[in-house]
């Protein structure tokens, strides 16, 4: 039994705040589009609100690289452009780099795109400036935040990114690839500490995405930035140390891959717990076991049991 | 940037284009406008005669009065005048001296009939050339040296050395002089040294003559008689503009009051303040009319500006929005989208405003004003433009899910205009045009965007009855076509807001154009009387009449008497002037003209009501004849009654001074020039059209309206045309989508069609019942009339069919362009 003294100890100890060390915070992050219903004669027409993310967690440490999977509309590309500083979100806690993503002056948030993330689109050519040669697109970010043009540091990224012979040429006579690389090096150009992608491989081949892949690879290891892709590319989402999967605007699982003993990647699929509680169970079990509505819960003394309702809402043995 | 507007090359060149083209017209239209102003006031001066134009300061003497002492006196006097002269005055005149002195008219004794006046000129010297004899030397005792006029002399039978009898005095002929041809001004002002007068005073018997003949100065001036004293101030008829005929108007004025004087006897006589009043009442009609359509013109061509930057905007929004997700500040995008907007407009503005300075014309302040201001604001839409389309970073807006709702303060906004538009054209009907407040003239153009207002708020109603008609039918093209127009209802504000105006501003300048021209012909048709008129001084011969009639070539002849006489009314008669001519005839002749003749009485004469009074009374020409009033008539074409009364009777046989003709002006002039080889003036209503149109202010109204008209239409073309190609990128994926379902290049011409057809038809029938109902709405206010020189008042004309035309031919050409748009769409990216 714990003595008076103890249990006052223990009170007085104060815990870490949940996320307090990660680099990327989301905390019960909610971000709810309106449109704005008319009133007037015929086109009376009530408010509509879509809730692209409701409640969504997520924690990513410094240096991860992570990918994002989820069916198209669970809210990835939303939490992509919060995450960047280009959304504000309605509600909820989102810190990258311990900035403060909602309580940012535009000030704030323009040096945050300047200095903290780099953003990476899915459309090649989106990405850069179609009248600017590579070299000078990879310097475009540190003109715009007002820095010295450093040449050789822009040649340096393209000749980590595997494309230093396309320093001269416009993104017109590039390959796929090529500009995707390239656009990886505007990405890293202001040395940002995050690298958000979106979909980055989605419009390229496989082996060019592997390519690009690799590249990003090469930049979080070699650079230590924190590289969070949104994609849907198994290449991309298989090679990653974590994929987070949303679903319905929520973190829903967590694959984590490690490295066996024997060279072989061993992955496994968590559901993802969040601070109320909630879980969200995977589709196709539910379905196997043709679960809704309500399921039985046993707290065993390692594990908690769930068990599907019987018709007359008793457990089934 | 450069890279930037070279990326989207196409669109910057078409901005810079209209950028030039506007600005040139801001500022070439009014150093055009203006110089015509000028020509206005200058041909006024110089086709009105000097002794009006000048300003004469006269002094009448009494028998009594002290002489103001010699010629030496008297000239230095012109100086103290000239010191009056305020300075807007002192600017206009010449430094050239015109002074006179001469005593009143004598009857010569030892002559009958005849009458002398002696007068001394300043630059008589320079005026005249002794002929015979020698100039006039100074007074002798009682006698005067006097010289004549050789022409005067000769017609009354005068020679050097002849001495004639005055009252108390006579005078000496000494010399015979002729005029100096380039004398204009002195032979303007001293007309009657040079010729006989000849006149039937009331109540003389006989005709009487009158001769004026130059004497020493000295003499003349300090005689003991009555004298009159005059100094012309001549006003240099170039030097008298649009922009200081005010001025002068005023500075004459107070030159009035600063040397008039009626106890001494000392008056300014001129008649330059009623011309200047007379040109600036019409300049300011003009000044209004091109105001309104200027302004509607600037609207114009700021919103088809707008509407291409807004379309470079678009072009250039996708690389702004990587900047600014790549770090790039608000300020530095809205730098950046404007720098480029600058780089291709301010360059363009200054290429028009220079090139402007090749058309003639003084520059006023409106030449700098106006294409800075363009630059200006094509720079500042551009600004707002980019800064609120970036205004946040994420470019990817949820524009499926979000919409915008009406903004209280667009709704304020728009009833604003319409309460200015409607309140602006009540206080326009009831105050006139002609007021020359600047915010009065834009009324017109504000109702024009309040309709625009209007039709904005009124387009979706119809537009969502077809749509739900062509739902229920089964051709797809015209609901889809329907339907796309009711989903672009949102960025068609800014087109509407530019071919509203356009169309009405246009529909009512075509009406105004060929409302002056009617209002012309018409004028053109009562100075003349017929097609063509032929006037002598003397009977025409019945055989030249006969003559004419068969000359082919000639259609109808109306032989007319028309001449002043003194019909035999009270005591002393009443001056009149009678018109003797065969009316059925002359009504025959002119029909399908713009004239309307009274119709022939029975018998007896038409009069004006001052003789109305009378049951019958006689006059003496173009026969003895008794007169008895049947009728009334107040003008009657091509006679000029001065203010007199007016008698119409039938054709008297055998006598005739006019002949009023149908048919071919040349073989007129050869029939008339073999049977009446001198006096005879043969003069034709197209001369007269010609005459009338060619006035400058008239031709600068109508050359300003066409210039207007003409772009009003090719702006509000640009217009629709750029807000048809900004939804090129979009129209052409939605047609890329439909030609995989099947959609045929028919079937996406008719789609295209469609979408625009809506916003056409119904800006259309909005621009153009506007534009027709203006000159109604305007009033009395426009009164055209004064363009032809017809009588004010006259009702004004708005022909519809103009107005229709311009419309229906803006919008057709939208259309086919639309049509063919469609096709090109489809097929580009099939």
């Amino acid at each position: 039994m714990p003595s008076l003294a103890d249990l006052e100890a223990q009170a007085g100890v104060t815990r870490p705040a949940f996320g307090e060390n990660a680099h990327i915070l989301c905390d019960n992050l909610v971000r709810i589009y309106k449109t704005e219903g008319s009133s007037r004669g015929s086109d009376r027409s009530a408010a509509v609100e879509v809730v692209a993310l409701q409640g969504l967690d997520l924690l990513i440490d410094k240096g991860e690289l992570i990918a994002i999977v989820g069916a198209s509309g669970s809210g990835k590309s939303t939490l992509l452009n919060v995450l960047s500083g280009l959304d504000i979100p309605t509600a909820g806690l989102a810190r990258v780099a311990g900035m403060d993503l909602l309580s940012m002056t535009s000030r704030d948030r323009l040096r945050f795109r300047r200095s903290i993330v780099g953003f990476i689109w899915q459309q090649t050519a989106r990405n850069l400036l179609p009248y600017l040669t590579a070299r000078e697109n990879v310097t475009l970010p540190m003109r715009l935040a007002g820095r010295k043009v450093d040449k050789a540091r822009a040649d340096g990224l393209l000749e980590l990114l595997g494309v230093a012979e396309c320093a001269a040429r416009r993104p017109g006579e590039l390959s796929g690839g090529q500009q995707q690389r390239v656009a990886i090096a505007v990405a890293l150009a202001n040395s940002p500490e995050v690298i958000l992608a979106d979909e980055p491989t989605g419009e390229l081949d496989s082996d060019t995405s592997e390519d690009v892949f690799s590249a990003l690879r090469g930049a979080n290891r070699e650079l230590g930035v924190t590289c969070v892709i949104v994609t849907h590319d198994p290449t991309v989402s298989e090679q990653v140390d974590r994929t987070i999967g949303i679903r319905d605007g929520r973190t829903s699982s967590e694959t984590l891959r490690r490295t066996s003993q024997d060279g072989g990647v061993i992955a496994e699929e968590y559901a993802v717990l969040d601070r109320a509680g909630r879980l969200q169970l995977p589709r196709d079990f539910m379905n196997e076991l043709e679960m809704e509505r309500r399921v039985r819960l046993e707290l065993e003394r390692d594990h908690i049991g769930v068990w599907p309702a019987d018709r007359e809402g008793e457990p089934n043995d | 940037m450069i890279r930037l507007l070279a990326a989207h090359r196409g669109v910057a060149a078409l901005l810079a284009a209209l950028v030039l083209s506007v600005s040139l017209l801001v500022a070439a239209l009014p150093r055009m406008l203006e110089a015509s102003y000028d020509e206005g006031a200058q041909r006024l001066l110089s086709n009105s005669p000097p002794q009006l134009t000048s300003l004469g300061v006269v002094l009448s003497t009494s028998y009594y009065a002290e002489p103001l002492g010699g010629i030496e006196q008297i000239v230095a006097k012109d100086d103290d005048w000239r010191t009056e002269l305020p300075p807007a005055l002192r600017q206009v005149t010449n430094a050239e001296k015109l002074i006179s002195v001469e005593i009143e008219q004598q009857r010569i004794l030892n002559r009958r009939n005849e009458h002398l006046t002696l007068a001394w000129v300043s630059s008589a010297e320079s005026a005249v050339r002794y002929v015979k004899g020698r100039p006039p030397g100074p007074r002798k005792g009682n006698r005067f040296d006097v010289g004549l006029a050789a022409p005067a002399a000769a017609e009354v039978g005068i020679k050097v050395g002849d001495v004639l009898q005055l009252d108390g005095f006579s005078a000496k002929v000494t010399g015979l002089y002729e005029p100096v041809t380039g004398a204009k001004a002195f032979w303007a002002h001293y007309d009657s040294l040079g010729r006989v007068i000849r006149a039937l005073p009331v109540g003389a018997m006989e005709e009487q003559m009158y001769l004026a003949g130059l004497t020493d100065g000295d003499s003349v001036a300090t005689m003991n008689t009555k004298r009159t004293y005059q100094w012309f101030m001549t006003v240099k008829s170039g030097a008298v503009t649009a922009r200081n005929a005010e001025a002068v108007r005023s500075g004459v004025a107070d030159f009035r009051y600063r040397v008039s004087d009626s106890g001494s006897g000392i008056s300014l006589s001129t008649n330059l303040d009623r011309l200047m009043t007379q040109f600036l009442d019409r300049l300011a009609l003009t000044r209004t009319l091109i105001a309104v359509l200027l302004g509607g013109l600037i609207v114009v061509c700021a919103g088809t500006i707008a509407l291409a930057v807004r379309l470079l905007a678009e072009r250039v929004r996708g690389d702004l929005a990587l900047m600014r997700a790549r770090g790039a500040s608000l300020r530095q995008v809205t730098l950046m989208g404007t720098g480029a907007a600058a780089l291709m407009a301010v360059p363009a503005a200054l290429v028009g405003y220079l090139a402007s300075f090749a058309v003639p014309g003084p520059v006023t302040p409106i030449v700098h004003i106006g294409p800075a201001l363009l630059a200006l604001a094509a720079v500042g839409f551009c600004a707002a433009w980019v800064a609120g389309a970036h205004r946040k970073p994420l470019d990817q807006r949820r524009d499926d899910i979000v919409a915008a709702r009406p903004s209280p303060r667009r709704i304020a906004m728009e009833v604003l205009v319409v309460a200015l538009g409607v309140g602006g054209v009540q206080l326009l009907r009831t105050r006139g045009l002609g007021t020359d407040d600047p915010l009065l003239s834009l009324a017109p153009l504000l109702l024009a965007l309040a309709a625009a207002v209007v039709t904005l708020r009124v387009y979706p109603l119809p537009l969502r009855l077809l749509v739900r008609l062509t739902a229920r039918g089964r051709n797809a093209s015209s609901y889809l076509g329907l339907t796309m127009a009711a989903r672009a209802a949102a960025g068609v504000a800014l087109p509407v807001l530019a071919l509203l105006p356009a169309l009405s501003i246009g529909a009512y300048g075509s009406a105004t154009v060929q409302g002056i021209d009617t209002a012309q012909r018409q004028a053109a048709w009562q100075m003349i009387g017929a097609e063509i008129r032929v006037e002598v001084d003397r009977d025409i011969p019945t055989r030249l009449v006969e003559e004419l009639r068969r000359t082919p070539g000639i259609d109808a002849v109306v032989p007319a008497s028309v001449g002043p006489i003194t019909a035999d009314v009270g005591f002393r008669g009443l001056p009149a002037t009678v018109v003797a001519v065969d009316l059925e005839a002359y009504r025959r002749l002119v029909s399908g003209s713009p004239l309307t003749l009274p119709r022939a009485p029975d018998s007896g004469a038409l009069i004006t009501r001052g003789l109305s009074a009378m049951s019958s009374f006689d006059i003496s020409w173009p026969k003895q004849m008794s007169v008895v009033p049947k009728g009334i008539v107040t003008s009657f074409p091509g006679v000029d009654v001065a203010g007199q009364d007016l008698i119409v009777v039938p054709a008297v046989a055998g006598k005739a001074n006019t002949l009023l003709i149908s048919g071919d002006a040349e073989a007129v002039r050869s029939a008339v020039k073999a049977g009446m080889p001198s006096g005879a003036v043969i003069r034709t209503v197209d001369g007269a059209l010609d005459g009338i149109a060619g006035e400058p202010l008239a031709s600068a109204l109508v050359t300003g309206l066409w210039v207007v008209t003409l772009a009003l239409a090719v702006y509000a073309l640009i217009g629709v045309a750029i807000a048809f190609v900004s939804r090129a990128p979009e129209r052409a994926r939605a047609h890329a989508l439909l030609a995989v379902l099947g959609l045929t290049g028919r079937q996406a011409r008719v789609l295209t069609l469609l979408e625009v057809t809506p916003l056409l038809l119904l800006t259309t029938c909005a621009g153009v019942a506007l534009g027709i109902g203006l000159p109604a709405l305007l009033g009395a206010g426009v009164d055209l009339a004064a363009y032809a020189g017809l009588p004010a008042g006259t009702p004004s004309l708005a022909p519809r069919t103009p107005a229709l035309l311009f419309a229906a031919g803006v919008a057709l050409i939208a259309l086919v362009g639309s049509y063919l748009g469609g096709g090109h769409a489809k097929s580009g990216r099939s």
